[in-house]
């Protein structure tokens, strides 16, 4: 999308330079990226043709609850639009929204996810294993992606020796910055859906409960669901599920490489991953949601006309000082943690359960056998905004006894 | 004093936030939300239903020393 000239609604007070795909700040680090808009309440943009920004907690909670004055349908400030249709559930409002969000809940529940613990810790020890007596590793590509790759592929109920074409055309659709290139990835994808949903059809496996089961199973309206819906499920569930956990695990570990007190914390009780795993989520919120207004409106005492964009970003929410104490220091005892990380209101992650315990198990793991490590002398992790803000590689050194 | 929890169920997303620092009192349901509505505290309950109560993003959860709701009359 273009840069926007902005509408006469909009007071030039209140326009700010900020795009947050392009800005080379949000190379380095995001989150602190972000923070430079902290002394607005709202502003906007004309980047990617124009878009308000809210920066407060309180604000963002209640545009992320409203979803009746602020919709879902089709909003994403995105530079790079990948899917055709309207992503299910996240691209529809309620009630449209609960009747398909209804029929994964079960699967991503508390409950259930404590459930795949054993499995997900298992999985996790061998792969540590693997590269632990070798002194070094590669956070992403070594632990956080072929467990995640395993764990989503168990959960959706696909193939587990596709793991590696997965790979590529998660790196083709989400990252290349060429269209053809993504457009091929796309096609790819659908196509390995299309077919394993039609091996599934042909021979129903009765006993499994994943997410392929569930949606050929499900009624909504009374009515099976078409084969476009369980695309369009599936779609979001790739774009939101297979890469989210490895970045956030990534920044932690980048955060961890670099905070030996923390670090040490960590090692000596790895009891604390679990809250440990919230507070590194707070700190490194990489989810930033769009909605759109449904009618002229007022927000933070700003008029908001009829389809307008607003930009809700989970780090301004999770770093905001009004919400937090100390909001920018990593504490992991810090008491009654209300982050958003996963967002808020009806659209809130739904696999948040899952992430937050593999994150959790990834530290507990890792740092029960390898405590004491860093980044290689001199080296510079790149990231990325966007949407989903991203991080290349986290290479980490220790010492081999 | 008794102690009651308030949860409006209409506003939780399910963040399970509640559970995690209280499981014994926030009981969640199938689908992962908070499957209480309202609940009498017993006694020495009251600092961990608290701490569940502020672990809340959406503020679904009110503590007070009796049963509250929308209707005035299920509150006395």
């Amino acid at each position: 999308m273009t840069v926007a000239t902005r509408p006469d609604h909009v007071p030039p007070a209140l326009v700010r330079d900020f795009d947050f795909h392009r800005d080379p700040q949000f190379r380095t680090d995001p989150f602190r990226a972000f923070e430079r808009v902290r002394g607005d309440r709202i502003f906007w943009t004309p980047a990617d043709g124009g878009y308000w920004v809210l920066t407060r907690s309180a604000d963002i909670r209640a545009v992320l609850r409203d979803t009746e004055l602020f919709s879902s349908d089709r909003v994403s400030i995105s530079a790079t639009p990948v899917w055709p249709r309207r992503m299910i559930p996240a691209e529809l409002d309620p009630p449209e929204h609960g009747r398909y969000r209804r029929l994964l809940l079960p699967l991503f529940s508390p409950n259930a996810v404590a459930g795949m613990d054993s499995r997900i810790r298992h999985e996790c020890v061998r792969l540590i294993d693997r590269f632990r007596a070798n002194g070094s590793c590669e956070l992403l590509t070594d632990l956080a992606e072929p467990l995640q790759n395993k764990v989503f592929l168990d959960i959706v109920g696909l193939p587990q020796d596709q793991a590696d074409l997965f790979r590529k055309w998660k790196r083709g659709l989400m990252q290349a910055a060429d269209r053809e290139r993504r457009k091929a990835a796309g096609a790819d994808l659908i196509a390995f859906f299309e077919e394993q949903l039609d091996a599934r059809e042909t021979a129903p496996q009765p006993t499994r409960r994943d997410v392929i089961a569930v949606l050929l199973e499900s009624r909504v309206d009374e009515r099976p669901l078409t084969r476009d819906e369980v695309l369009d499920t599936l779609i979001l569930l790739f774009m939101a599920g297979l890469d989210t956990l490895v970045t956030v695990a990534g920044f932690s570990f980048r955060f961890l490489a670099e905070h030996p007190e923390h670090r040490r914390q960590l090692a000596a009780s790895p009891a604390l991953a679990p809250q440990a795993a919230e507070e590194l989520l707070r700190v490194h919120s990489i989810a930033s949601v769009s909605r759109t207004a449904t009618r002229d409106t007022e927000l933070c005492g700003v008029r908001i006309r009829r389809g307008d964009r607003i930009l809700a970003a989970t780090s301004l929410a999770n770093r905001d000082p009004r919400e937090f104490d100390a909001a920018t220091e990593v504490r992991f005892d810090r008491p009654a943690n209300r982050h958003i990380a996963y967002g808020a209101g009806p659209h809130r992650c739904i696999g948040s359960h899952l992430a937050s315990r593999e994150l959790a198990i990834i530290l507990e793991e890792f740092h029960r056998r390898i405590p004491e490590y860093g980044l290689p002398d001199g080296y510079r992790v790149r990231t990325g905004g966007g949407a989903l803000a991203s991080i290349e590689a986290v290479p980490l050194v220790w010492r081999v006894a | 004093m008794t102690m009651w929890i308030t949860v409006d169920t209409s506003v939780c997303c399910g963040h399970g936030r509640c559970a995690a620092a209280a499981p014994d009192i926030y009981r969640l349901d199938d689908n992962g939300y908070c499957g209480i509505e309202s609940l009498e505290l017993l006694s020495g309950q009251e600092d961990a239903a608290r701490a569940g109560a502020a672990s809340c993003p959406e503020r679904a959860i009110r503590i007070a020393d009796r049963r509250l709701g929308p209707d005035p009359a299920a509150a006395s």
